[in-house]
């Protein structure tokens, strides 16, 4: 494997990263089912992997034989109407609503059959075929037309076929008697007021927390996604902002040189000399606690390094025999400073960009941890990770997993970095071909 | 020398007197170029000649104003192009000078193109600056000069990189890019040094083909006597920041007059006559910084007399068009 083999790797994850922060809503809408700041208090602090079902089916456990029971007529389909009285919708489906009494047919099946009607055998627990009811003449008028006798029935509900009904298999059935009508019509989902067998849903939905909750049964993947999504942006964005301020300031101070540079690197050494955490702490206070303030007040502390480094090599560059002879053929001061000593700046820039990119994210994460960053109920991989730590005794995934996400991102950022500035120097990209 | 004649009628294209440069360092000020003369003649071809820190590159690049801004210092009395003063041009007049007027081809073909830029948009620059063509009609004349330059393959070989081309065939592309603008005069800095030998013969033809095509002017700077007697009608040799000795190239090589021109001379080997040693010149140059008073040659001169030690020399003319600016003349004519 060469080394371009690596470098796509790299970029495929850390492109992957990009996708999973950019569709991070649709993600927990879609694939998770969870909203990053939604509890669960019945699911605190779980491990990976557990289950929970959705509050819309925690009614229904959907077992597919529930819909030949609700089907009384035996049609195939379940008809629900959605009807508007006034400004409010109205929903009713005739047949749920004869359920209560094949419920209470249910109910009552063992004392009023077991041992038969005649109670000429004894009551034992089990429910034979000749005991059970064969046509509806034998069962009380209020169950009569509601396809609940007959031998056929009797087989449907001997699940276990070994010839007898045992009262859990009865009670099965009854579940079903806890649907609500609002449940039933939302399975309705081509909306023509039947809901087929199809429509039916074999199976609850169930949502599984893949890397666990927190102490909140917050889903700890959803939060990651959110908190990738809040820190690229933050450590993209700081970036970004000290980029800008850094190159420009840099390349004036090395191009002008003079007072001008003086001066800079005057003031750039006095703001190096004052710690950082204090000067985006100040800022903060200062400004308030923000999303927007935090990446400006990063932006503005780590553009110190970025302007040296840019004003160093402007001056090395400056010196380079092909920008004395761009101005000796004529170039202006504005096409040499910017096509011939930006473009060759832009190696150690991207460099050093890329680092800055984890190096920002980890002052984030810092300052989140201190609860100077990003508020609660937000997540950013700083509250993520310190929440982490707070658990470890007890949660192992709630540090392990955020952690090692982080590490694969600063790592897919670094290698990208130096794989693109090898990129742009077009001597390289020669040897490597 | 008849071409001489007919120059000495017309107005020179370059005229510099009393040109003095100096730099300021944090130990004190270094004089690289201290009081030189000199004319260039339209379509004449002068070399300037002398050994490392004679101060050639530094007046050249004096001329164009190139020379690092607050550290270095440049007076004279006259810095004349066409009639017109370039001492105190305003930048961008003086920008459209550079390129358009005044050319300059760099020693160095390794390190004088960037090394991010294709050629074509390091050429295109050229005529960007200085004319309002079209970027194809750029191209164009861009495509043309590489093929002039004798690049072959040249509608490829513009997209190249640099790194792509070999050393000869980048001082090719750098000199079709100094002729692109047209200059009147083409100031080459030791064109030759950086290349192999072979290479160097061909680019030395490249230059005087193009010389005679243009009808323009040039100075050669150099250290090697052999360029100088391949390409150029005067030549003006220089040691310490001073000239020595102004002569047609010829007058050079037959009858030089100054000391040190002879003492470079006894450094050559030579193709005809007897085997002999070659003669290294005693000592060293001078530094810049604690230069002698008198004639900066005095230490290392073999004929040095006690006013070398206190006084400059004046110019002496010792022939035709023919100067040197040594004291043993002022003997020779009070005697």
């Amino acid at each position: 494997m060469g080394p371009g083999v690596w470098f796509n790797v790299w970029l495929g994850i850390l492109g992957m990263l990009a996708l999973a922060s950019v569709g991070a809503p649709w993600i927990s809408q879609h694939v998770t089912g969870f909203h990053p700041n939604e509890t669960h208090s019945h699911m605190a602090a779980m491990a990976p992997g557990v289950e929970d079902v959705p509050l819309e089916y925690r009614q229904y456990d959907g077992d597919p034989a529930v819909f030949d029971w609700i089907d009384a007529d035996g049609s195939g389909w379940i008809e629900c109407t959605v009807g508007t009285s006034g400004s409010s919708s109205t929903a009713s489906c005739p047949e749920l609503d004869v359920l209560p009494s094949r419920f209470r047919f249910f109910r009552f099946l063992f004392s009023d059959f077991d041992g038969g009607t005649d109670s000429s055998e004894m009551a034992d627990g089990r429910l034979t075929l000749e005991e059970y009811p064969q046509n509806d003449q034998e069962i009380e008028p209020a169950y009569r037309g509601l396809n609940l006798s007959g031998s056929e029935r009797f087989h449907g509900l001997d699940e276990d076929g070994n010839g007898w009904l045992d009262p859990s298999e009865v009670n099965r059935q009854t579940r079903a008697y806890r649907l609500r009508t609002a449940q039933l019509i939302a399975f309705d989902t081509d909306g023509d007021g039947k809901i087929s067998r199809d429509e039916f849903p074999g199976a609850p939905r169930t949502a599984t927390f893949l890397l666990g909750t927190d102490g909140q049964g917050r889903d700890l993947f959803t939060r990651m996604l959110f908190g990738a999504r809040i820190s690229l942006l933050v450590g993209l964005l700081a970036t970004l902002i000290s980029l800008l301020i850094g190159v420009s300031l840099g390349a004036l101070s090395g191009y002008l040189g003079g007072a001008f540079d003086r001066g800079l690197m005057a003031i750039v050494n006095v703001l190096y000399g004052l710690p950082f955490l204090l000067v985006v702490i100040l800022i903060l206070v200062w400004f308030g606690r923000s999303m927007t303030h935090l990446f400006l007040a990063l932006g503005a502390v780590q553009w110190l390094t970025i302007c040296r480094v840019v004003r160093g090599q402007v001056l090395s560059i400056r010196q380079e025999e092909y920008v004395v002879a761009a101005e000796a053929l004529g170039a202006s001061p504005l096409r040499v400073i910017g096509v011939h000593v930006l473009r060759n700046v832009m190696g150690p820039v991207l460099a050093y960009g890329s680092l800055m990119v984890p190096a920002v994210m980890q002052e984030e994460a810092f300052l989140s941890y201190l609860g100077l960053g990003i508020q609660a109920p937000d997540p950013s991989w700083g509250t993520l990770l310190a929440e982490g730590v707070r658990r470890i005794e007890d949660s192992w995934w709630l540090i392990v997993y955020p952690a090692a996400v982080f590490v694969i991102t600063v790592l897919a950022l670094y290698v990208v970095g130096d794989g693109i500035r090898d990129r742009i120097d077009p001597r390289q990209s020669m040897e490597r071909t | 020398m008849k071409d001489q004649t007919e120059h000495e009628s017309k107005q020179p294209l370059l005229e510099i007197e009393g040109l003095r440069v100096s730099f300021r360092s944090g130990r004190g000020t270094v004089v690289a170029v201290d009081g030189i003369d000199l004319q260039v003649m339209p379509g004449e071809a002068l070399g300037i000649v002398g050994e490392s820190g004679s101060g050639k590159s530094v007046s050249n690049l004096a001329v164009l104003d190139l020379l690092p801004k607050p550290q270095a210092h440049v007076e004279a009395k006259t810095l004349e192009f066409e009639g017109r003063s370039l001492l105190d041009l305003p930048p961008e007049e003086m920008r459209q000078v550079r390129g358009a007027q005044i050319a300059m081809v760099f020693q160095d073909p390794m390190t004088a193109l960037n090394p991010f830029m294709r050629i074509s948009g390091q050429m295109a620059e050229v005529l960007e600056s200085h004319t309002d063509l079209s970027k194809k009609d750029i191209r164009k004349a861009c495509v043309q000069m590489l093929d002039r330059v004798g690049i072959p393959d040249p509608e490829q070989r513009i997209d190249a990189y640099p790194h792509e081309f070999s050393g000869g065939m980048r001082q090719r592309v750098l000199i079709a890019m100094a002729l692109l603008g047209s200059p009147k005069l083409l100031i080459a800095d030791e064109p030759t040094t950086a290349l192999d030998v072979t290479i160097q013969a061909q680019i030395l033809e490249l230059i005087r083909k193009m010389k005679e095509e243009g009808e323009m002017a040039m100075i050669l700077v150099t250290h090697d006597l052999g360029v100088v007697a391949e390409v150029v009608d005067r030549v003006l040799v220089m040691y310490g920041g001073r000239v020595m000795e102004e002569a047609p190239t010829d007058q050079i090589f037959l009858a030089p007059s100054h000391p040190y021109t002879k003492a470079l001379l006894s450094c050559l080997p030579r193709l005809d006559g007897e085997e002999e040693r070659l003669e290294p010149i005693e000592g060293n140059p001078p530094e810049g910084m604690n230069r002698p008073p008198g004639c900066p040659f005095e230490p290392r001169c073999p004929d040095a007399l006690d006013v070398c030690k206190k006084e400059v020399p004046s110019p002496y003319t010792v022939g035709e068009g023919h100067v040197s600016y040594c004291w043993l003349y002022e003997e020779e004519k009070s005697v």
